[in-house]
């Protein structure tokens, strides 16, 4: 804590040790600050985030600079679907407390959805546009789209009740105010919208709402509460209407027996009967079939000794084996395997004397370095989705080889050893990147993985780097084509 | 009973993030120490003048 007049660390005494402010109200203020926070946190955690808000609010205008109390609050904005004021407490938040401060990452993760959340809130404000010119059609339809985004707001959700409840789709209100209070309990809208529902609901005989208010309109019966139907049958009445049922069964059953039954006999019979003269005639087409077969089977084999008789008369013909050696290249890149690819064309012989050979050779280096390594690096890029973190590092290093260094290819490589959770390596080569290539577009990217490891070890040591000096280990031997070649 | 035409009128357009600079800017940041530091400063100026 420190001094609010002079900025000194602040001890255990009143006053202030540097100007002798007596800061006893200061620490009061603070201190009530921060259990109005902890008064907060208890309702969001009940999910009573209006109630959090509420304590929230009063907390900053406490002390402005109570940094979870601001980043909870930008939570609650963005959870019930205040996105904008989320951002901005957590940019005040930044602002106040740049280092260790987890609003970086809150930041981070609303700018990566900013798209998809701009699209959500233009669709709500879309809406309002066309309720404001009757239009509820368009409106319906435009929330409708909403509820199937991945960010939807409370608000929309409210609309799209009042909306429901309008038409007398009280079922679709009810689901869509049950999940506005998942969210927040506390929500008064949505507390009020329930409360409109359920003096709506009117128990029926068949569970019909909307008839039993047609009912109660055309009886000119408009008596609040619960309707409960007469009900005059008496108990032995139950015993006859089971008696009947059954009565009815037998009397069904013995028509059926006597009536379908015999008729559905004759019908299987005639089609048995059909089926089998379609089968005799169907073996009879076959075998004369089989004998045209036999028939071709011999003029076929007569053909076949002719042809043998000719081949054994003729001399063989030499075929050349010479490009059998490009198939190993071949093969390795039907794989996709950079490592094999390089190691099939270091066995290429550089001095055979063929035109067509040297024009595939020749286009083999001219290839080498920039094609090879790039399908290197995004071997690695694959790699890296499917969580093959060991795999994925392997492939960037061989571009790196390949290619030689950039901002990307050191990035890609920090980010595999941090997903290997070698977290000093990982903030090496993110530390290298910054400070080598601090004007490259790649750079962002390491700047954020490297926060987000602060955020995890706050401890921990920033590597000392040499821009333009990068130390790349576990490198393995790479053939390169002579000058020459 | 709630009444559709009365009900609409609570539900505002939402401001898009880019928008957030001028709700920073529109709402003020000050707080109960502020006023604090205030009054202490104004109280340190006036033992002085006097």
């Amino acid at each position: 804590m420190i001094c609010f007049h002079c900025g000194a660390q602040l001890t255990k005494q009143d006053v202030c040790l540097k100007c002798g402010t007596d800061v006893r109200l200061y620490k009061k203020i603070l201190a009530t600050s921060d259990h109005l926070y902890n008064e907060a946190l208890i309702r969001a955690k009940k999910r009573d985030l209006t109630g959090a808000k509420d304590y929230l609010r009063q907390s900053l205008q406490l002390n402005k600079k109570n940094i979870p109390a601001r980043n909870l609050l930008g939570l609650i904005f963005y959870e019930t679907g205040d996105p904008a004021y989320a951002v901005r407490e957590w940019v005040i938040s930044q602002n106040y407390k740049e280092n260790d401060n987890i609003a970086t990452r809150y930041l981070a993760d609303v700018e990566k959805e900013i798209h998809s959340i701009n699209v959500s809130l233009k669709k709500y404000n879309q809406a309002l546009d066309f309720l404001k010119t009757d239009s509820r059609d368009m409106a319906l339809v435009a929330l409708k789209q909403l509820m199937n985004r991945p960010y939807c707001m409370v608000k929309a959700r409210q609309l799209l009740a009042l909306m429901y409840m309008e038409e007398n789709a009280y079922g679709k209100a009810e689901k869509l105010l049950a999940a506005c209070k998942a969210i927040d309990v506390g929500d008064m809208t949505t507390v009020r919208y329930m409360e409109a529902l359920n003096d709506k609901k009117i128990v029926a005989r068949d569970g019909s709402y909307r008839e039993a208010i047609v009912n109660a309109i055309e009886s000119g019966d408009e008596r609040n509460g619960v309707i409960i139907p007469e009900n005059t049958r008496e108990y032995s009445s139950y015993f006859m209407s089971a008696l009947y049922v059954i009565i009815g069964l037998v009397l069904g059953a013995g028509i059926i027996y006597h009536m379908v039954i015999p008729s559905v006999k004759s019908n299987f019979q005639q089609t048995n009967t059909s089926n089998l003269e379609n089968y005799e005639r169907t073996i009879s087409e076959l075998r004369s079939q089989v004998t045209n077969d036999e028939a071709q089977i011999d003029r076929l084999e007569a053909q076949i000794l002719a042809l043998n008789e000719q081949v054994n008369n003729t001399e063989p013909v030499v075929i050349d084996q010479s490009y059998d050696v490009f198939l190993p290249v071949l093969t390795a890149y039907i794989n996709d395997d950079v490592r094999e690819m390089v190691q099939a064309i270091s066995k290429l012989d550089a001095g055979v004397e063929d035109e067509l050979y040297q024009n595939i050779y020749k286009r083999l280096l001219v290839d080498y370095k920039d094609s090879f390594g790039y399908r290197a690096f995004y071997r690695g890029n694959e790699y890296i989705d499917k969580s093959y973190y060991y795999e994925a590092m392997e492939q960037y290093k061989l571009a790196y080889q390949l290619l030689g260094e950039n901002a990307r290819i050191v990035y890609s490589i920090g980010l595999s050893y941090e997903m290997i959770g070698d977290y000093p390596m990982a903030m090496y080569y993110y530390e290298y990147a910054i400070r080598t290539y601090p004007d490259d577009v790649w750079v962002g990217d390491s700047k954020v993985r490297k926060e987000i490891i602060l955020g995890q070890i706050p401890d921990m040591e920033i590597p000392e780097v040499k821009p333009g000096e990068l130390e790349v280990t576990g490198l393995e031997d790479l053939w390169t084509p002579a000058a020459s070649e | 009973m709630l009444k559709f035409e009365e009900e609409l009128e609570n539900f505002k357009p939402l401001p898009e993030i880019e928008q957030t600079e001028k709700i920073i800017n529109d709402e003020p940041l000050a707080d109960v120490t502020d006023i604090l530091k205030s009054i202490v400063e104004m109280s340190a100026g006036d033992k002085k003048n006097s």
